[in-house]
């Protein structure tokens, strides 16, 4: 069943605008070589087609902008206007006509700009030192070397925390909402046929309750190894 | 007229704001969090930021709190040393509390849940007792309630189970919304296995209710806030006591200690941070309700130096045991993103009588294990499904545990839209060694101790999460699932209990010596403190909690709204 939801008159109190996405930044943390490091070890942790034949036909952080999505919440303190944590509400503008009200960035409250300041201090020297690692362990420059070489490094036990740090952002930067910097043309959500955000249209009743018919599951060597440790049947 | 102080504006906080105002008290609510709501006076629907936002929610802690600046720490038991420090099954700390985030389910306690110790009897090492009323006394509020919110459910579609251990007498105000496929899907295997699944009773509008809008099935609930707010819940009670002109709120403000003198409490200091730094302040006030949930009440009951007549002060915290099944779809998507997250449950897991269950317990030296509801159906959304991959990949591809297999993984989908999971919400019995502690070393951002929590399943739930896993998976299978697996919550996250299900820590009871709070939710030892959260339970039962919050803070706060100021 479908309602009809105005949208609202006025966005929430603390709301103020930003300059919509993708947004002209401002400033950015990352120099030149940083962020060539950076878009060489996500681009090794979600290929897009350039980086893997096996992706053909399939985006991946070099394509969603992952490295646009860790320098945009990297630098939210050193930006102008409403440091980017938490997107507006109570939705974008993919469904409906109107501005895109996920765009317009939250003002945050004392507390939670006090967490912010600590974690992304935090991950500002991990970023620092993790790409440092990266170019000492490639001898080097991590972007000039093989891409199996880069593997290689990026498996070593010297930067493994770094590694899963990268792998979280690059799985937020592919998978979040766009208005954060990342998922540029909704090229992460496209790849795994995920719709984003509903709202305000929802799903129909129809929608919700019926099977969408047959589509039987790529049974690739990696999803059957994790289908045998999920209990296959 | 007098003036009361209520600490928290969430499930139970509203309630006994609403209570008093409307009985002519004067009435300032302090709310540790931020509101994300505009109209909250009315009339018309309210306005909200909240928004289908995976990022904003599940990892950058929008509806708080942030455990960089407010962290608890955990333990298993007193022998063992803090083992995390950081978010421990916490709850929004926002306007609305713990109803912002909720998906609105809205099951009833049993008959034997309110009579645990007289009903079923004694466990060995368990603090298991009745409750200060019979489910009989409590029924009308949890219609009341249901009223109040707005539920939606079919009463016709509730197995003779349910009703012979929580009759009811009327209709839910609406019908049941759109059932999801995947609940159904499951569902199905519930039926084959001889359980009696039925649509989940949820306070969310499926008809226009209280001014607000009706649910467009957006998908986005369990851990999200309803950017329609077609799920009001607290807010409803806040705007009626708002609307009695009578009620104060002040939002992002912590009480930091309620003041006592002698056996009466004088008022609260409170903190707020500002940019320049934290503000405090103090109030006064003739009484002073405690709602700030069941962990946060504690530690601020602690603070005070409440006296503590029983020695059960912060002892008996009920988390709740879950166990998480996972069932794995291979020739079609369940798109659970579609719809309210989960439509159907099956209680049968409640029943100490369940096929089963007693031989397996007399076989294991106890008397009985009791399950609890099973949610039917419900998935995640794509962040958590990709942080799943790395972890196993991490196991299954040491060597190179990313790249194209990561992706073909996304691709697959099989922890997102082809998972149709089932989660059972079992029953914690209550422990005097399980505590909430005041932190000896670890401070929030004002300086002050943080929630210490002793906690971890002992046998009666190990068993019975033993149990109920082979009977999910076995369902799971029945319903067609090609890889299906159920294990403890807490495997899944290094045994830190991560249900947002909080209960005990101030036990109602009518005896001073073995309850922390009168029949109606008054501290013993003090004369104008009452508390209206979760932390009054006796027992957990193997429910959702938050109807049953505001059911038994409605009943005693109606109780003290109705005595002499």
């Amino acid at each position: 069943m479908m309602t009809a939801i105005a949208a609202p008159a006025v966005a929430a109190a603390g709301c103020t605008s930003s300059s919509g996405v993708p947004a002209a930044r401002s400033s950015r943390f990352f120099t030149d070589h940083e962020a060539a490091v950076v878009e060489a070890a996500t681009a090794r942790i979600a290929p897009g087609p350039s980086d893997d034949p096996a992706e053909a036909g399939h985006p991946g952080a070099r394509e969603a902008d992952v490295t646009g999505y860790i320098d945009t919440m990297l630098s939210m303190f050193t930006e102008t206007g409403t440091p980017k944590v938490f997107a507006g509400g109570p939705w974008s503008n993919r469904h409906t006509s109107g501005p895109d009200m996920m765009a317009m960035f939250l003002s945050i409250d004392p507390v939670t700009k006090i967490a912010w300041n600590k974690r992304v201090g935090g991950w500002q020297r991990q970023y620092r030192t993790g790409i440092a690692s990266l170019d000492k362990l490639a001898g080097g420059n991590f972007t000039k070397v093989s891409a199996a070489k880069q593997d290689q490094v990026l498996a070593k036990v010297a930067v493994s925390s770094f590694l899963s740090l990268l792998f979280e952002h690059t799985i937020e930067g592919l998978y979040s909402n766009p208005e954060y910097g990342g998922n540029r043309d909704l090229a992460g959500w496209k790849d795994i046929s995920y719709p984003g955000d509903s709202q305000p249209r929802g799903y129909t009743d129809d929608e919700v309750s019926r099977s969408d018919g047959p589509d039987p599951v790529g049974k690739t060597p990696i999803v059957a190894a994790a289908l045998k440790f999920l209990g296959a049947v | 007229m007098s003036k009361a102080i209520v600490i928290g504006s969430g499930a139970g906080g509203s309630i006994a704001a609403m209570e008093l105002s409307q009985a002519g008290w004067d009435v300032v609510v302090y709310e540790k969090g931020p509101n994300h709501f505009t109209n909250l006076a009315g009339p018309g629907p309210f306005g909200t930021v909240f928004s289908n936002d995976d990022l904003k929610l599940n990892v950058r802690y929008f509806a708080g709190p942030d455990p960089l600046t407010c962290p608890r720490t955990w333990r298993p038991n007193a022998q063992t040393p803090v083992q995390h420090t950081g978010a421990v099954d916490e709850l929004p700390q926002v306007v609305g509390g713990g109803t912002t985030h909720w998906d609105a389910k809205v099951p009833r306690l049993w008959d034997i849940d309110f009579q645990t110790l007289s009903a079923l009897g004694p466990q060995p090492g368990a603090d298991v007792a009745d409750w200060p009323f019979t489910y009989a006394e409590i029924a009308p509020y949890y219609d009341e309630v249901e009223e109040l919110i707005g539920a939606q459910g079919d009463v016709a579609a509730i197995p003779d189970l349910v009703l012979k251990h929580a009759p009811r007498t009327k209709a839910l105000p609406m019908p049941p919304g759109a059932q999801q496929y995947s609940s159904v899907t499951v569902a199905a295997g519930a039926k084959a296995m001889g359980m009696h699944p039925y649509p989940y009773p949820m306070a969310a509008n499926t008809q226009p209710y209280n001014d607000q809008h009706i649910c467009n099935n957006c998908g986005f609930c369990s851990g999200y806030g309803c950017p329609v707010v077609a799920r009001p819940a607290a807010l409803i009670p806040l705007r009626r006591a708002l609307g009695t002109g009578r009620v104060r709120l002040v939002p992002q403000t912590m009480v930091t200690k309620v003041t006592l003198s002698g056996t009466k409490a004088t008022g609260v200091r409170w903190i707020r941070m500002s940019d320049d730094g934290p503000v405090t302040g103090t109030e006064s006030a003739d009484l002073v309700v405690m709602a700030a949930s069941g962990i946060e009440t504690v530690r601020l009951a602690l603070i005070s130096e409440f006296p503590d007549q029983s020695g059960k002060l912060g002892r008996r915290l009920m988390l709740h045991a879950f166990l998480d099944g996972t069932a794995i779809f291979l020739d079609e998507r369940m798109h659970a993103y579609r719809g309210r997250s989960i439509t159907q449950c099956a209680e049968d897991a409640c029943d100490p009588d369940f096929p089963g269950a007693r031989a397996f317990a007399k076989k294991n030296g106890l008397p009985y294990i009791r399950g609890g509801i099973m949610e039917l159906g419900g998935s995640q959304d794509p962040i958590e499904e990709g942080q799943a991959y790395t972890t196993l990949l991490a196991f299954l591809r040491p060597a190179r545990p990313f790249g194209t297999e990561f992706k073909q993984l996304m691709r697959s989908s099989i922890l997102r839209d082809r998972l149709a999971g089932c989660s059972l919400i079992g029953d914690d019995l209550p422990y005097l060694d399980h505590t909430v502690t005041l932190d000896p070393t670890v401070k929030d951002v004002f300086g002050l101790p943080v929630a210490q929590i002793t906690w971890n399943e002992q046998k009666y739930e190990q068993l019975a999460l033993q149990f109920y896993a082979n009977v999910v998976k076995e369902m799971m299978i029945k319903a067609g699932a090609g890889a299906a697996v159920a294990v403890p919550g807490t495997d899944n996250s290094g045994g830190v209990p991560t249900g947002n299900h909080i209960m005990g820590g101030m036990m109602m009871g009518s005896d001073p010596a073995t309850s922390v709070t009168d029949s109606y939710g008054r501290v013993h030892g003090l004369d104008n403190v009452w508390v209206a959260d979760g932390s009054v339970f006796v027992s957990s039962g193997g429910h959702n909690p938050t109807n049953t919050i505001m059911s038994v803070a409605l009943r005693n706060m109606r109780y003290l709204a109705g005595q002499p100021a």
